[in-house]
């Protein structure tokens, strides 16, 4: 009886399994149904912002990144509907990057902020498969007649093995929902007001966390209530069921924290790598954007303490970490001071110089990182 | 060097706080070594950093002598009463106990149980190495840490006090001079205690109050609690990814949350015990929560209105004694808050008057009452900075509504609740409404009384059997 009933369940999981695997799914295995790309050329691939360079060269799509980049794909027409799993087999230099995949739809043709799926990469710069579950995004409809492949908002370098666009398979979508939830919430994801957490299947750790108490409280209560409902009244079995419920949720707690101390511990190599044995100056140099704290000990150096001096910078982080580092030199937006301070101006900031009249330059640090002065306190 | 001074650092204020605190809190019994050494922190720190604005006031320059002196001189007389009283001044009995049980074997003990507590026990030993790492690892980075708290700081460093020149104080008023003191001033005191600005090193507040703050939750639920459950809990707020993470940040937000941990964990011993000293020990924590964030103003309020609940319905005393606790509570509270303020009036930095409610606007705001209920639903059950702790909260008090909302606990679902209404209707009738949508704000409000709903669900909670 036992064996006739194992059989069973392991005729169905493999029926299960068929049924669902790419091969069987596809009668008909075109290119143009699920495209691919294995990258002897660039297939049609294009650079968009941010790449600084596009090759194939040995079956693999390279590329420099500076930024925020990204490539588009040559013009597609495949159905959602029978596309739900992108497959990228990449590696990358860039540490702890967010990658996504932008699409275009036949219907809404425009480029949409919402319409991308973000998934983490691996920065050990070996080949790694990423499963895209494109189905996470209720804007996976329709036709798509582009893809966009954004790999790092990091300067670093990438190499494309393979892109391909596929049926959604049960082992597909089950190694996607690993990747999705044991991928690490990089730094820049959290800020001081939110951890996001992990997610799976594209919803909250925390929606599943609370389905699987709910679905405890429904089976024990079910259970308690069909069982022993002479023995019990409906109340204290209910009471019972929550008691359960409790436990399971402590017990989720505490499998929730076991998954953020893997995301600490790695906090703590990028932290030691970036910072431990590193002096002061060293360490402030490292947290701050770019070589901005170059400059400050520059102005720190050059300008009489205690100055209060008029500052054009790209944007307010600058100026307060700026105001703070650079302390007792003091910051005004306001002109008219002794001495301007220029790091990187934009271009409305570029114009607004050249119509200060009233200053001249003082001392160059590097190109666009400036100390200018009153002309009448030359 | 650096080691030594900043050891010196830490200890000075925890010196002083244990000075008050062993006046307070004259029997071994009144409280263990492990919340002893934690009020000691608090209360130190904060009696310090009130007498650097002291100091501000009588124009004296920061030093190290400059700041010990006067404080260590202040402290003689409690120092003298404690010997001559023989209170619990250093509870050696106490420390030794907690050794002896942190090293025992097994015992009578189940095995399991006795595992259990051996594992929690380094894993928040874990907890707390991570945020001490990830504090004194890195300079300071965050927005607020930087732009708001620690500028200041490192003016009051330079400057050797809060500057004189008006052009000067004119810096400092436009770096928001309306936000208190407190922590800026602990920062300078560590700074001055190093002689340079170092700051990564100026950090160690933080993960000496995220230490605190596990000690205060431990100790609260020992009392009633089997150890296993205590730990547990104290591992539950170890855990909670929030509170870790602004355990090492330098924003101001995590120290009111300990503050007021501290304050409404010891208001709770009040309503339970009855004992004056208890209200003392909530009344100065609650008034360096409001020497701490302008958000203190509210949780003073909020306090107060929890005793002021619990005496009307206390038939323990007469109506006279009643109102002189509840005199004296916001009267010992409000020796912490008021100095700042009457600071700010002196010497003309600016006020929070536009975050007062627009109370002629009331109605007009109606349609911001749903997008409120929606934001605080989606940070409080779906964010990765809380874990469950949300849920079990709803979880526990349905399970043990009967506990839940009678007396003492009822206080303490009350404290939690209100302070869910007031940031409601704080959103709902100031300028902070913007805050609410940018998601700048509302988790690190609910950081403030996290701790205190870990500390709710472990008392009613039963999870191994207990002393109840």
């Amino acid at each position: 009886m036992l064996l006739r009933k194992i059989s069973c369940i392991l005729f169905l999981s493999l029926m299960i399994a068929l049924f669902s695997s790419p091969a069987f799914c596809q009668i008909e295995d075109s290119s143009f149904l699920h495209p691919a790309w294995g990258f002897e050329t660039t297939e049609g691939w294009k650079a968009g912002s941010g790449i600084t360079k596009l090759e194939a060269k040995e079956g693999k799509l390279r590329l420099k990144s500076s930024g925020f980049s990204y490539i588009t794909s040559p013009e597609l027409f495949f159905d959602t509907g029978i596309n739900g799993m992108i497959k990228i087999r990449m590696r990358s230099d860039v540490p702890y990057s967010d990658a996504a995949i932008f699409w275009v739809g036949k219907t809404d043709k425009t480029f949409d902020i919402r319409k991308n799926i973000p998934f983490s990469i691996r920065k050990d710069n070996k080949f790694h498969t990423y499963y895209i579950s494109m189905r996470k995004s209720p804007f996976w409809r329709g036709k798509v007649i582009q893809l966009i492949f954004s790999p790092s908002q990091d300067e670093g370098n990438f190499e494309i093995d393979y892109i391909r666009v596929e049926r959604a398979s049960l082992f597909g979508r089950l190694i996607s929902g690993l990747q999705e939830f044991f991928s690490f919430e990089t730094i820049k994801m959290r800020t001081v007001n939110i951890i996001m957490g992990q997610t799976l299947g594209g919803k909250h750790i925390n929606f599943w966390a609370y389905l699987i108490c709910f679905a405890i409280f429904l089976i024990v209560s079910a259970k308690n209530i069909l069982f022993r409902w002479k023995s019990e009244d409906t109340f204290s079995t209910l009471k019972k069921a929550l008691s359960t419920t409790i436990i399971v949720a402590l017990v989720l707690w505490i499998g929730l924290e076991a998954r953020i101390l893997m995301d600490q511990a790695r906090v703590m190599s990028i932290d030691k790598k970036d910072y431990a044995g590193k002096a002061l100056e060293e360490k402030r140099s490292q947290s701050i954007l770019g070589d901005f704290y170059d400059f400050i000990r520059f102005f720190k150096e050059r300008l009489p303490k205690g100055s209060l001096v008029s500052v054009i910078f790209p944007s307010v982080y600058f100026r307060e970490m700026g105001a703070y580092q650079g302390y007792p030199i003091r910051f005004t937006e306001k002109e008219g001071q002794e001495y301007l301070l220029v790091y990187y101006p934009n271009e409305t900031q570029r114009k607004r110089i050249n119509e200060l009249k009233e200053y001249a330059p003082f001392l160059k640090f590097k190109d666009n990182q400036y100390i200018f002065k009153l002309k009448e306190k030359f | 060097m650096e080691f030594f001074k900043l050891i010196f650092a830490l200890l000075i204020p925890f010196a002083a706080g244990y000075c008050v605190t062993s006046l307070i809190l004259i029997r071994r019994e009144e409280s263990g070594p492990l919340e002893r050494f934690a009020l000691a922190f608090l209360i130190g720190s904060g009696i310090l950093s009130l007498e650097m604005l002291f100091l501000s006031f009588l124009r004296i320059p920061f030093s190290v002598i400059n700041i010990t002196l006067p404080l260590l001189t202040l402290l003689a007389l409690p120092a003298t009463i404690i010997f001559r009283k023989k209170a619990c001044f250093i509870d050696t009995k106490g420390w030794l106990h907690l050794i002896k049980q942190l090293v025992s074997g097994p015992k009578n003990k189940n095995m399991i149980i006795f595992v259990a507590e051996k594992a929690l026990v380094i894993f928040i030993s874990l907890k707390i190495l991570y945020v001490l790492f990830e504090a004194l690892i890195k300079p300071i980075v965050g927005w607020d840490a930087f732009a708001h708290w620690s500028i200041k700081a490192k003016i009051f460093f330079f400057e050797k006090g809060i500057p004189l020149l008006p052009e000067l104080m004119a810096y400092v008023r436009s770096k928001h001079g309306d936000y208190p003191l407190n922590l800026p001033f602990l920062q300078t005191w560590i700074a001055t205690c190093l002689g340079s600005w170092n700051d990564v090193l100026i950090k160690i507040i933080f993960p000496t109050l995220f230490i605190c703050t596990i000690f205060l939750i431990y100790s609260s639920l020992r009392r009633s609690k089997e150890r296993i459950n205590a730990l547990f809990f104290s591992f539950l707020f170890a855990s909670l990814p929030f509170a870790v993470y602004h355990g090492s940040i330098a924003y101001a937000d995590f120290p009111l949350a300990v503050y007021y941990t501290a304050s409404s964990l010891f208001l709770y011993r009040f309503i339970c015990e009855k004992k004056t000293s208890f209200l003392l020990i909530s009344a100065i924590a609650l008034g360096l929560a409001g020497w701490t964030k302008n958000e203190g103003l509210a949780l003073f309020v909020i306090n107060l209105l929890v005793l002021f609940f619990f005496l009307i319905f206390s038939s323990m005393e007469t109506l006279k004694e009643r109102s002189k606790k509840f005199f004296a509570y916001a009267g010992v509270s409000l020796l912490f808050i008021v100095p700042w303020q009457v600071f700010k009036l002196l010497r003309g930095l600016p006020t929070s008057g536009d975050q007062m409610p627009q109370l002629s606007k009331l109605l007009e705001h109606a349609p911001r009452l749903p997008v409120i209920i929606i934001k605080f639903y989606e940070k409080m059950f779906f964010s990765g900075n809380w874990h469950l702790l949300w849920v079990l909260f709803f979880l526990s008090i349905i399970l043990y509504y009967k506990k839940a909302f009678s007396a003492p606990r009822a206080y303490m679902l009350l404290m939690i609740a209100l302070n869910i209404f007031v940031l409601g209707f704080i959103y709902y009738s100031t300028k902070s409404y913007s805050f609410l949508l940018d998601g700048t704000t509302l988790n690190r409000n609910f950081l403030v009384f996290a701790p205190i709903a870990i500390f709710f669900i472990g008392d009613i909670l039963k999870l191994a059997e207990g002393k109840q």
